[in-house]
């Protein structure tokens, strides 16, 4: 191959003008199938996403079904300031990036060291099992998880408090402290998730030329080593695209789990957006307001994801865009 | 004569430290294993366990005073084998009606030389923020008459951006530039390309997407409740919350039940802590049987025959 | 929509047939306006309700037998309860109207949407059709009043039907609190506590004294999950009757800022501080108060049924007596509260219905004894049957086993779990002979003795204008969210509860707009008040 590539160049500076011609043409004529094979992508996201965008304008309407979207009246910013003017609006704001950012400093290494401890083990059963069950917690039902992190929390009968108590300390109320739920919240997602998204960096790894390990080794490098100067920086490029895409639904932390979790003691912490907005929904069907709200949240996600994307192109060579 | 000593003083070196890392390695994730297999004995325990022990906290491991009953209310549903049916038959086609989308946009998007790149990716990017919401999304799967069938479960999720994103970055680290050029010299077009080079190549990313999207279509239970009406079509997310909702009823006895009502209801809830773990592992317990299957395209060096050739 | 013009071709042909002048708006079918059938021709309607999933709607004996009896067949659609008010909202957003939407329920057809969704037109009013062809619910509303004003929206019209129920329970707001019975006779308690120091003198004892006889000291007096089901009760004893808007003598205040509040809140910190109140109360789900109740360890708890918490069978649960209306330095009257027995959102017609008077006449069999039969057992041959028809005796399914009746119920009638439009609570004719249980008998007399005796409906079921509404919306959240978080804190002590946290509470709840919110309620009130003097 390395002949062929040295040949193309010395073949293009002698036949100049007729064969870049050529080769522009034939450029064209192959592109066009690319074209088709991402055509199929192209259609869906008009169809299903771009034609229904107009309903954005609901965030800025007072909504009524008889009216339909088109015909329902302006009312401007209203629903935002409303939204602003909220008694809670700065705490809702506050835990929403702070369990988002908290959960992005704890999960995001986590499924890489996994899959590049993994990636060391030699393939058998024990890799296998280690694999299946790691990310089997990614299928349990959010309602399961959080019973059962009800049940090993409670004070007088949960294992945690009963461990506890064996050590001899005393045992706490963790789900009642404000200040522990944000960690339970973290961790609790940290355990079901890890394994899932270290999926992802496995297959990535599993592209690695074992050439390039070889000669390392042949070299005297040590397993260390090698994961530091080659599989660490074969990840690279996944890692800052994950890395930026989260950034992109810091806003975006669910109302399910939290709900859940929620309880009048743990609110200052558990207070998020998505779980006003979900009471508020039960309250009265506003669309409009929830998706003034929403278009809150995705403006400020995109702002981050520009951002992060940004800083992303100056630093490395990998970005989003 | 000398390399021969470099060699043997390096491989000793190298096992020492080696196998230092390597126990930490072990170590690791042994205490990995521990941690996250705890709470999945826990659930398969507390699914055969009475529910008094399970709320207690006196069952804390392995099941005590076994039962059956969550299990046999469940599975006399018949409408779960129904409900697994249809969602073995959603998620094949939704599958591929996904890999179908993404691969080839991911790969496209992978080309250097693709001018549409940059603007494709932006218009993508741009839908993960602006949205116009169920309303007129529900209005559009109406409109083109899908209601009530599976492709309205299946079109409207055709491809996520994050997954195209990713199945792009694949490419971009695993096809070496060389290659494609290498193969246009060769006078082959870009669908020859795409069949005879690149699919090969791609054995692990489209393992991964087949989880993310299988996985994705195995829950699925929103887009379900918008769309199917017809009880025969629903799938088993639908059934098992079904079974759910009658947990639901009977934690909050609402004031125009009858005592009938509300005694049965009891009872119900009474199962309700194993049924929520039984439903869980009768949901999940054959995709979770899925990955090592799938696993096999994530093993080292499965591009190594594909390169060469 | 296909079925809509399939519909519109059958009436537009017969109209033809019968040689009438085919007007703009196809007319719809004569309706018989009594007996049965209702409608001469077959016809089919569209109905949206909520589903349980212990049948298929098309394949219950109930509604089967029904429409054959009136001729009125059905199109059911019936999503799962769960997640109802998702499908019923995007409904009605997208404009694909069901004919009838049945057993919504106040909580997913709420009040404000009535009243948005009634303006719009999207619902019929039900006045005139109620006043023409539904004779057992007009018979009714002229007996109850109030009920008459609790359906009428701010402009007069009528949108939904209600539930209306008259049985011993229809009384409770919610579960009521149970007190063991067997832990009072282990320490020779006979009565039950009628004021708040009666009540802590028996909870301290429950604490003390081992009741359960165990020889530790396990015994927690007093539990709920999150206050919502004891609170009620307790707020009763300082002279409140809602944990928020309420009424006394026509006049409409906010209980959460009041001084009586206030003396709830240093009592029930008392019983928390000094162990008689689950420390876990707060952050406990469910199912650790049942097994704490199954372990005997419990004094006083709510629950539906006290054997739902103790595991008892009914029989033995009659021990436990109900917990009664206690009156303290803040109410020195017995108070508590009490439903008043509807509950809206059951039953609506829809704009696009081809046969309104039709589906009116449908729904008012179901407001008589004969109709609730029908829903509440299904017809002869299934649940039950006749032993001797003409003297009215019945009996059960004879291959149906006791405890699987009520499951077997489910499976044959909808009206199971949801908020039927029907009257319900009325004596049914027996069947078998099992008459009244000892249970069915207690729990009567406790009802009466305890909860109507002295009950008070806190606030009547009124409408609010849009106008009102929004007021009600932009701050109803964040009050539920401030007041919920403060009675947590200053009952479990985490914020201490002297004058400085009252004074900066209570000033929250004024800086978020209470004034306006108490204002939108009094004029609700007047406005439901006066209706009731026409």
């Amino acid at each position: 191959m390395e002949k062929l590539s040295t040949n193309m160049g010395s073949e293009t500076s002698t036949l100049t003008q007729r064969s870049s011609a050529k080769d522009r043409l034939k450029k064209i004529a192959s592109s066009w199938q690319l074209y088709v094979l991402i055509l199929p992508a192209f259609i869906y996201f008009i169809v299903f996403h771009y034609g229904p965008m107009y309903g954005v304008q609901i965030a800025f309407k007072n909504y009524m079904p008889s009216l339909g979207i088109w015909g329902s009246p302006w009312v401007g910013f209203a629903h935002f300031k409303r939204f602003f003017d909220s008694y809670y609006f700065w705490e809702l704001i506050r835990n929403t990036v702070g369990i988002s950012l908290y959960s992005l400093i704890v999960g995001f290494p986590l499924p890489i060291i996994l899959a590049l401890a993994l990636n060391e083990v030699k393939d058998g059963p024990f890799k296998k099992t280690v694999q299946t069950i790691t990310y089997a917690p990614h299928f349990i039902s959010v309602v399961v998880i959080v019973g059962m992190v009800i049940a090993f929390l409670s004070p007088s009968s949960g294992i945690l408090n009963n461990a506890l108590q064996f050590l001899g300390f005393e045992s706490k109320a963790y789900m009642e402290d404000p200040a522990w739920f944000k960690t339970i919240y973290v961790l609790s997602g940290v355990w079901q998730s890890t394994g899932w998204s270290s999926v992802i960096y496995m297959a990535a790894l599993s592209g690695i030329d074992p050439q390039l390990h070889e000669a390392a080794t042949i070299d005297g490098a040590s397993r260390l080593q090698r994961l530091w100067n080659i599989n660490l920086p074969y990840l690279m490029p996944t890692m800052i695209i994950l890395l930026i895409m989260n950034f992109g639904s810091v806003m975006s932390v669910g109302h399910e789990k939290v709900l859940l979790m929620q309880n009048p003691l743990n609110m200052p912490s558990s207070n998020i957006i998505a779980t006003f907005t979900y009471q508020q929904g039960l309250l009265d069907a506003q669309f409009s307001y929830a998706a003034a709200i929403g278009l809150f949240n995705s403006a400020i996600n995109a702002v981050l994801l520009l951002f992060v994307n940004k800083i992303s192109k100056k630093v490395s060579e990998t970005s989003l865009f | 004569m000398s390399s021969v000593a470099v060699i043997k003083k390096s491989t000793i070196k190298e096992s020492k430290t080696d196998r230092i890392f390597l126990a930490i390695i072990y170590a690791m994730l042994i205490f990995a294993l521990v941690i996250v297999a705890y709470p999945l004995i826990y659930i398969a325990s507390a699914s055969v366990s009475d529910p008094s022990v399970v709320n207690s906290g006196e069952m804390w491991l392995w099941p005590k005073e076994v039962t059956f009953e969550g299990y046999t209310t469940i599975l006399r549903n018949k409408d779960i084998w129904r409900g697994y049916i249809n969602t073995v038959v959603y998620t094949v086609v939704g599958t591929s009606v996904n890999l179908f989308v993404t691969i080839p946009a991911g790969y496209v998007l992978s080309r250097k030389d693709f001018p549409l790149k940059g603007i494709f990716t932006r218009m993508m990017v741009i839908t993960m923020f602006i949205s116009g919401g169920m309303i007129p999304s529900y209005i559009l799967v109406n409109n083109l008459g899908l209601t009530n069938s599976m492709w309205a479960l299946i079109l409207p999720g055709a491809a996520s951006v994050y997954n195209i994103v990713v199945t792009r970055t694949f490419f971009q680290s695993s096809i070496p530039d060389e290659l494609t050029e290498a193969a246009i010299m060769d006078g082959a077009s870009n669908f020859k390309i795409f069949s005879a080079v690149v699919l090969p190549l791609s054995k692990p990313i489209v393992a991964v997407m087949a989880l993310f999207y299988g996985v994705g279509h195995w829950n699925q239970y929103f887009e379900a409740l918008l769309y199917i009406d017809d009880r025969s079509k629903y799938p088993l997310q639908m059934v098992l919350r079904e079974i759910l909702v009658l947990q639901d009823l009977s934690s909050n006895p609402s004031t125009m039940m009858s005592e009938a009502t509300a005694e049965y209801l009891n009872q119900q809830q009474n199962l309700s802590a194993i049924i929520k773990y039984g439903v869980m592992i009768v949901a999940t317990l054959p995709i979770i049987m899925v990955y090592p299957f799938l696993q096999k395209y994530f093993v080292k060096g499965v591009m190594l025959g594909s390169l060469k050739g | 929509m296909k079925k809509s013009l399939k519909r519109a071709s059958l009436l537009f042909s017969t109209a033809l047939m019968l040689g009438a002048q085919v007007p703009t708006l196809v007319s719809a079918q004569e309706v018989n306006p009594e007996g049965f059938p209702i409608v001469d021709e077959p016809i089919t309607l569209s109905l949206l309700a909520p589903g349980t999933g212990m049948a298929e709607w098309k394949d219950m004996p109930t509604l089967q037998y029904y429409s054959e009896l009136t001729n009125i067949n059905f199109e059911y659609t019936t999503p799962p309860l769960s997640d109802f008010s998702t499908r019923f909202n995007l409904t009605f957003a997208s404009g694909d109207l069901p004919d009838i939407i049945y057993a919504p329920g106040s909580d997913v057809m709420t009040p404000a949407l009535e009243v948005d969704y009634g303006s719009q037109g999207l619902l019929l009013p039900l006045n005139d059709l109620i006043a023409e062809y539904a004779p057992n619910l007009s018979a009714i509303l002229e007996e109850r009043p109030d009920i008459l004003q609790s359906i009428t929206t701010t402009d007069g019209n009528i949108y939904t039907l209600p539930h209306i129920n008259v049985g011993d329970t229809a009384s409770w707001i919610r579960g009521p609190i149970w007190i063991n019975g067997e832990w009072m006779e282990a320490l020779g308690i006979e009565e039950v506590p009628t004021t708040t120091d009666e009540l802590y003198e028996m909870l301290v004892r429950f604490r003390d004294e081992d009741p359960n006889g165990n020889g530790q000291q396990d015994e927690i007096p007093l539990t709920d999950v999150k206050m919502d089901s004891t609170r009620p009760w307790l707020l009763s004893a300082f002279g409140i009757k809602e944990w928020g808007i309420e009424e006394h003598d026509g006049v409409v205040r906010y209980a959460p800022m009041t001084e009586n509040y206030r003396g709830y809140l240093e009592y029930m910190n008392k019983l928390y501080s000094e162990g008689l109140l689950d420390k876990e109360v707060f952050s406990q789900a469910d199912e650790q108060k049942k097994a704490k109740g199954q372990n005997d360890q419990l004094g006083m708890f709510p629950d539906w049924f006290s054997f739902f918490t103790t595991g008892q069978t009914e029989e033995e649960s009659i021990i436990n007596p109900m917990f009664g209306p206690l009156t303290s330095e803040y109410s020195e009257e017995p108070l508590f509260p009490m439903n008043p027995g509807i509950s809206r959102g059951a039953f609506a017609i829809t704009k696009d219905n081809p046969n309104p008077a039709a589906a009116m006449r449908w729904v008012d069999y179901f407001y008589s004894a004969e109709g609730h039969e029908l829903l509440n057992r299904g017809p002869a041959g299934f649940l039950w049957d006749w032993v001797d028809e003409e003297g009215g005796e019945r009996e059960y399914a004879q291959d149906l086993e006791a405890t699987d009746r009520e499951e077997y119920r489910g499976q044959i009638t909808p009206g199971y779990g949801i908020t039927t439009p029907e009257l319900s609570g009325v004596d049914l004719p027996q069947i078998g002979d099992v008459a009244e249980s000892d249970f069915q008998i207690f729990l009567r007399e406790e009802t009466e003795a305890k909860i109507n005796a002295h009950g008070e409906v806190a606030y009547p079921l009124v409408y609010l204008t849009p106008e009102e509404q929004a007021i009600v919306s932009s701050i109803a959240v964040d009050l539920q969210t401030h007041i919920r978080n403060s009675e947590a804190q200053f009952i479990t002590g985490q914020i201490e509860l002297n004058d400085e946290n009252w004074n900066k509470y209570v000033e929250t709840i004024e800086k978020m707009g209470v004034e306006e919110f108490v204002q939108v309620y009094q004029a609700a009130y007047d406005r439901w008040a006066a209706a009731g003097a026409e």
